[in-house]
């Protein structure tokens, strides 16, 4: 593993390598840290106290080590914590970027964090945010990817002549890397709506008549093909194509068009098809949402959904008001899953969004 | 066999096809007079990430001014078909001898439902872009752009309109301008999210 490994673009494998290695690197480190601070305390077997004490009150404690950041997190931002007290200048914003911090982590576990160079700064910005406070050395590389990665993103960074030897991209876990090639799979056979097509533009031409609202394959209308589906098909069809046009339809049903110039996902000419209902599918949206007992708050924003999105969200508000208490974290997907992460950190799903009923330009479309 | 000459813009690509060939017809000007006349014409070809493949023409009328034209639409989606009858660019000779080229931009009209030629700012062709117009202009050889007012000192009811100057026969900076503010704003669909 190279240490401070920086990127020179936004290669994906560069990424996610560099995640894992800056959070094996904050974890070793937090962990001496606090093993230093018990040991001062005469409490070498500080883990397995705490072990203990969650499993006495029926948490849910899945950790093997304490070298893993999202046990570190976890136990620290708990209202019985039993290491807050050891960690320096712990305060609100802490909390809030550890607690974010976590989702992002927990994200990147399973394959869903988007690995691009956004995702790497929100992730270096938030290690930085909980690393800084207690002096440990690994905020001097989140610092150093955030100036990094700035320059990457505003055209300023120039890459420097070949390196001898070159900087060695840090190792992934492998089931790290399994889970981005099950998503990757997964986006790449059929995208989220409003996302960019892959693969070969399909044969079956029809045309999306804006006016009439129908469907039409050389003049005739089709749309008695889609039975009760008519409507709904037409209204998603137009939420990302709205000006209509030429639609490529495949033999799944998927449907393609170009919005803007650019072949996009706009839809299905059939019923869609059925997913894994428990699995969330695709690479989570960047942003914090906390559900409010009525609303939902973007928390970097501060916008209500409510407030911000286009159509009406009031099914939506009355799904989540049914599964979650006010206060609870979501996220939501690419393809509009919206889930919240369970104490095992395993993401469920709780309903579903489409660019319309979520925060306005936050899904694709 | 060389490549021909081509200029990427956005989502089009603009490839200049060698030659100078001689066309006999009737300017826009003076498309209701009897009498045809030969132009020197110059052809350029967009073609686009949504299939669009247009031939265009910049004539050169003995006895009339420059225009640009369209003269067929190889292929393309059934919004491109907006490009072929209208979209022209019809230029004059500034008061320094040089051409003048208006910057009008095609536009969804939602009254109308469909796109016509209007006037457009800076700032709007910059979003068309996706970029700065003024620097690509600049860049292929513009030499004023502003208010017709302000780089040919027209006092007329057509000051206000942006326009640039080029030197005679400046064909790379007229096609890219006629690809930015046509070709690319009807694949954008520009002024559809407005309506």
């Amino acid at each position: 593993m190279s240490i401070f490994a920086l990127p020179d673009d936004d290669n994906e494998v560069t990424i996610l390598g560099i995640i894992s290695a800056v959070e094996r690197a904050a974890s070793v480190e937090f962990c001496e840290f606090l093993n230093n601070q018990f040991d001062a305390l005469g409490q070498k077997e500080w883990f397995e106290d705490v072990r203990h004490y969650r499993k006495s009150i029926g948490d849910p404690f899945t950790y093997k080590h304490p070298e893993d950041m999202r046990f570190i997190i976890n136990e620290a931002v708990q209202n019985d914590s039993q290491i807050w007290h050891l960690i320096p200048n712990m305060n609100n914003a802490w909390t809030a970027a550890a607690i974010a911090l976590k989702a992002r982590l927990n994200n990147f576990h399973h394959g869903q964090l988007k690995p691009d160079l956004q995702s790497l700064l929100q992730i270096a910005t938030l290690f930085d945010s909980i690393a800084s406070s207690s002096g440990l050395g690994v905020s001097d590389w989140a610092r150093a990817l955030k100036t990094r990665i700035k320059k990457i993103l505003d055209g300023t960074f120039e890459k420097p002549a070949e390196l001898n030897p070159p900087i060695a991209i840090p190792d992934v876990p492998s089931d790290v890397t399994n889970s981005y090639n099950e998503t990757k799979k997964e986006v790449a056979k059929r995208p989220p709506l409003g996302s960019k097509w892959q693969g070969e533009k399909p044969q079956r031409k029809l045309m999306l008549d804006r006016a009439t609202e129908d469907l039409y394959e050389d003049g005739l209308s089709v749309s008695s093909e889609l039975g009760e589906l008519k409507e709904q098909t037409i209204t998603t069809w137009l939420r990302y194509f709205p000006r209509g046009g030429e639609v490529w339809v495949d033999s799944d049903g998927a449907s393609m068009a170009y919005v803007k110039g650019i072949a996009r996902m706009v839809g299905w000419f059939s019923p869609e098809p059925e997913w894994n209902q428990s699995e969330v599918r695709g690479f989570v949206v960047p942003g914090d949402y906390e559900f409010t007992g009525k609303d939902v708050r973007d928390l970097e924003s501060g916008l209500l959904l409510t407030h911000s999105s286009v159509d009406s969200v009031r099914e939506i508000i009355e799904v989540l008001s049914k599964q979650l208490e006010p206060n609870d974290r979501i996220s939501i997907t690419d393809y509009g899953e919206i889930f919240n992460a369970g104490a095992d950190g395993v993401a469920k799903k709780i309903t579903r969004a489409h660019k319309n009923t979520w925060f306005e330009g936050q899904l694709p479309g | 066999m060389t490549e021909n000459l081509s200029i990427s813009v956005s989502r089009c690509e603009v490839e200049f096809i060698p030659g100078t060939i001689a066309a006999l017809g009737k300017p826009t000007s003076q498309r209701k007079g009897p009498a045809e006349q030969v132009a020197r014409l110059r052809t350029f070809r967009i073609t686009s990430s949504d299939e669009l493949n247009l031939i265009v023409g910049l004539y050169v009328w003995e006895a009339a001014a420059p225009e640009v034209r369209p003269i067929d639409l190889l292929g393309g989606l059934q919004k491109h078909n907006e490009l072929k009858g209208r979209g022209g660019i019809s230029l004059t000779i500034s008061r320094d001898g040089k051409w003048l080229v208006p910057l009008r931009v095609l536009k969804y009209n939602a009254t109308k439902g469909y796109f016509t030629l209007q006037g457009a700012s800076e700032e709007e062709i910059d979003s068309i872009l996706g970029h700065s117009f003024r620097e690509l202009m600049m860049g292929l050889g513009a030499i004023k752009l502003g208010s017709r007012e302000v780089i040919d000192e027209e006092s007329n009811n057509k000051r206000n309109q942006l326009a640039m100057t080029v030197e005679p026969g400046n064909l790379e900076a007229i096609a890219v301008a006629y690809a930015v503010t046509r070709a690319q704003a009807v694949i954008l669909d520009f002024g559809l999210d407005v309506a």
